[in-house]
């Protein structure tokens, strides 16, 4: 009996040192997470909150359907109504209302509408008659809206309707189209409304534009790993030839200290790139990221095929198969698990690189990383740290599911050392 | 034959050719470099502004080096930063093993799992998390300091000597997991009769974990050892997103970096520094594998 509660009071003890401990450990990844359902401006500097105070998602919000502030310029199709008039082959609008939609694939972007006046089109087609006065009037449209400074309420600071083409309007049973006569109609003043959905803002948001480029970065690191990885790790798992186990050694060396080798050799590739006119390209960083991924994707994939039977394959070659046929049919499905770990791996590692897209791409090709980067010097002059918190937190999240996908492989693959580091 | 040989070269070409070209040609490329006068106006491109062309100057960058006091500083300071931060893990990585593999704890899995979360997280969300942690006014870490009653909590963004503390503070919090998953798979592969054995001898705690855990858990905790202090001393990004311009005499890849691309740029003069950072890697290499003996790998 004493020795089983001297084990239960021990056990009680350890037990809570763990949660603790663990709690103090886990508490900054905590806390980052509080600070983004706090509303800015109520971020206390004098006490810890260990829970909001306000819990908000306006943070989140902000980050992903905030409205970037740049110029807008789409196509959009709609409608215009009003009074109108007919005379030498123009229709004359005297009032009217323009209304437009734009579409982002079958989803609605935003609709506007602009009161429209002393406006005209030119009429195509015959049989064009004179109205002496003005008539109910309606037609279809289609154009390109142009607005800027969009801003996070949705008010536009200056906009334009570009390229309006009228088609199928009625004046008294009379069907009329044509372009428009002006070279554009001012949408500003009073009585212009434009209403942005939810996809809207979100595709018009800083956020949107930074993710494209970090879907593209990441994504196409993932096709050129394939590539790479691939076929090479087949072949040093399958075929012996001379050269094979050094090739193999000094890659797997290279993965030991290949972060600080990278940094080392970033002012020769930066000189490079430059020179050989690739700055500012989007798919040569990709290729830079799955070119600096070969050793280890490679060593990854090599004891992934290395423990699937040879048994497969020789009978694969007994039918007479090729070695792309054997790859294809044989050794593909079965190494699929690993093949995708290598996929995380290049995908993390596209998505999450920041020094060297810093360095090699303009604003406009920059990833969501950079921003995030960026926001951190902004933040205390201009933009807040719940907002920093949320967008860093949206930046992390799928990095944070793909590592729990694979975390297996990184435990069981630990022996190829420096995989974080 | 022939053919086989072609199937070998076309399988392993891509990847290979690729990586020359973006990892191994960059670094020799720099050697070069480090050789020459490049700096802004004629590297990478020669821009006729009253720059000296690109031209070979021997070893004047190398000399230029060890006359310059910021790099001895950043050179002694990146060693200091190994040393202490290799000691802080190990610590913190064997305490943390023997706590969550100890049989007193209940629902040990769970916390396990929980305290890989670090190492899922992206390089720059964690370093900014903690750069929030550390802020002297929003930071939760002076907020604890002041309640505790501590009038002048430390800048830990902007003094050097605590900044520095932070940043070990930092590199703990993002090696553990990898420290701990290795011990760990290591404490568990002791065989448990073996420590049954010195329980029924009389053996205590301690003297079980000096003369039967450690012998057996030693070589992977030198191999995880070597591994992260490789890592310490490539210290860069941590600092660099903490605040670069405190830290650029205080790590050697930081200090190589700024000088390329921070403020004026001596690309020559940079590329001298990173080769030197490079031949130290490459000993790290070296040591690496003839102590892990890691290549009998690579033969199979």
């Amino acid at each position: 009996m004493r020795v089983q509660r001297r084990f239960l009071l021990k056990s009680i003890a350890m037990t809570t040192l763990a949660i603790v401990v663990m709690g103090v450990i886990l508490f900054p990844v905590y806390y980052i997470f509080i600070v983004s359902l706090e509303p800015g401006s109520t971020l206390a500097t004098t006490h810890i909150q260990l829970t909001p105070k306000h819990p908000s998602f306006n943070s989140y919000e902000q980050v992903l359907f905030g409205l970037s502030g740049s110029t807008i310029n789409k196509n959009f199709t709609g409608t215009v109504e009003g009074t109108a008039m007919l005379k030498d082959g123009m229709l004359y609008i005297e009032h009217g209302v323009l209304r437009g939609v734009v579409k982002y694939g079958p989803f609605i972007g935003f609709t506007f509408s602009v009161p429209v006046s002393g406006i005209s089109f030119k009429l195509s087609g015959g049989g064009v008659r004179q109205t002496a006065t003005p008539q109910i009037f309606s037609g279809k449209v289609h154009g390109l809206v142009v607005l800027t400074s969009v801003s996070s309420n949705g008010t536009v600071g200056f906009g334009l309707i570009r390229n309006l083409m009228l088609t199928g309007g009625k004046v008294k049973s009379v069907t009329v189209s044509g372009p428009l006569a002006q070279r554009f109609i001012l949408l500003r003043g009073t009585g212009t409304v434009v209403h942005f959905t939810t996809l809207g803002k979100f595709v018009n948001s800083t956020f949107f534009h930074y993710l494209v480029n970090s879907l593209i970065l990441a994504g196409l690191a993932v096709l050129l790993t394939w590539l790479f990885a691939v076929p090479a790790a087949y072949a040093f798992s399958r075929m012996k030839f001379s050269g094979r186990g050094y090739v193999l050694y000094f890659y797997l060396m290279f993965t030991q200290v290949a972060g600080g080798l990278g940094i080392a050799g970033l002012i020769a590739l930066y000189g490079i790139v430059v020179k050989i006119g690739l700055y500012n390209k989007l798919p040569v960083l990709s290729l830079i990221y799955a070119a600096g991924g070969v050793p280890f994707n490679t060593w990854l994939l090599k004891g992934y095929i290395d423990s699937i039977s040879p048994d497969f394959d020789e009978a694969a070659i007994i039918d007479g198969a090729s070695y792309l046929q054997i790859i294809r049919y044989v050794l593909l499905p079965l190494a699929l698990p690993g093949i995708a770990t290598v996929s995380i791996f290049a995908f993390i590692g596209g998505w999450t690189e920041f020094i060297l897209a810093n360095l090699l791409l303009e604003q406009s090709n920059q990833p969501l990383a950079v921003w995030i980067w960026s926001l951190l010097s902004g933040v205390n002059r201009g933009i807040q740290w719940s907002y920093f918190a949320a967008a860093a937190l949206l930046f992390a999240l799928p990095v944070f599911i793909l590592f729990m996908l694979a975390q297996n492989y990184i435990r069981s693959g630990l022996t190829l050392g420096g995989l974080k580091e | 034959m022939r053919r086989r040989t072609l199937t070998v070269i076309a399988l392993i070409t891509p990847g290979m050719v690729a990586f020359l070209f973006f990892n191994l040609w960059p670094i020799i490329y720099s050697i070069y470099l480090s050789f020459t006068n490049a700096k802004l106006g004629n590297f990478p491109v020669y821009s006729h502004s009253g720059v000296a062309p690109l031209h070979f100057i021997g070893l004047a960058n190398y000399e230029w080096i060890l006359s310059d006091p910021g790099f001895r500083e950043a050179f002694l300071w990146t060693w200091l930063f190994v040393m202490t931060s290799v000691t802080l893990k190990v610590i913190v990585g064997i305490f943390l093993s023997l706590l969550y593999n100890s049989k007193y704890v209940k629902g040990k899995i769970i916390y396990r799992s929980l305290l890989i979360i670090p190492w899922a997280l992206p390089l720059l969300f964690s370093v900014t998390v903690w750069r929030f942690m550390f802020d002297p006014v929003f930071g939760p870490v002076n907020m604890i300091l002041t309640s505790l009653g501590v009038v002048h909590p430390p800048n830990w963004i902007n003094d050097p000597n605590w900044g520095f503390v932070a940043l070990n503070l930092i590199e703990v919090w993002l090696a553990y997991p990898f420290m701990m998953t290795v011990i760990i798979a290591a404490l568990q592969s002791v065989p448990s009769n073996l420590v049954e054995a010195s329980i029924i001898d009389g053996a205590s705690y301690w003297q079980r974990l000096r003369h039967v855990i450690l012998p057996i858990v030693g070589k992977p905790i030198a191999f995880a050892t070597i591994l992260t202090s490789a890592a310490s001393f490539q210290y860069f990004m941590v600092p660099y997103i903490y605040n670069a311009g405190l830290f650029q005499n205080r790590f050697i890849l930081l200090y190589g970096f700024l000088k390329a691309f921070g403020g004026i740029p001596y690309y020559g003069r940079a590329a001298a520094v990173m080769v030197i950072a490079t031949v130290i890697l490459a000993v790290y290499m070296y040591v690496n594998f003839r102590l892990t003996h890691l290549q009998e790998g690579a033969k199979g």
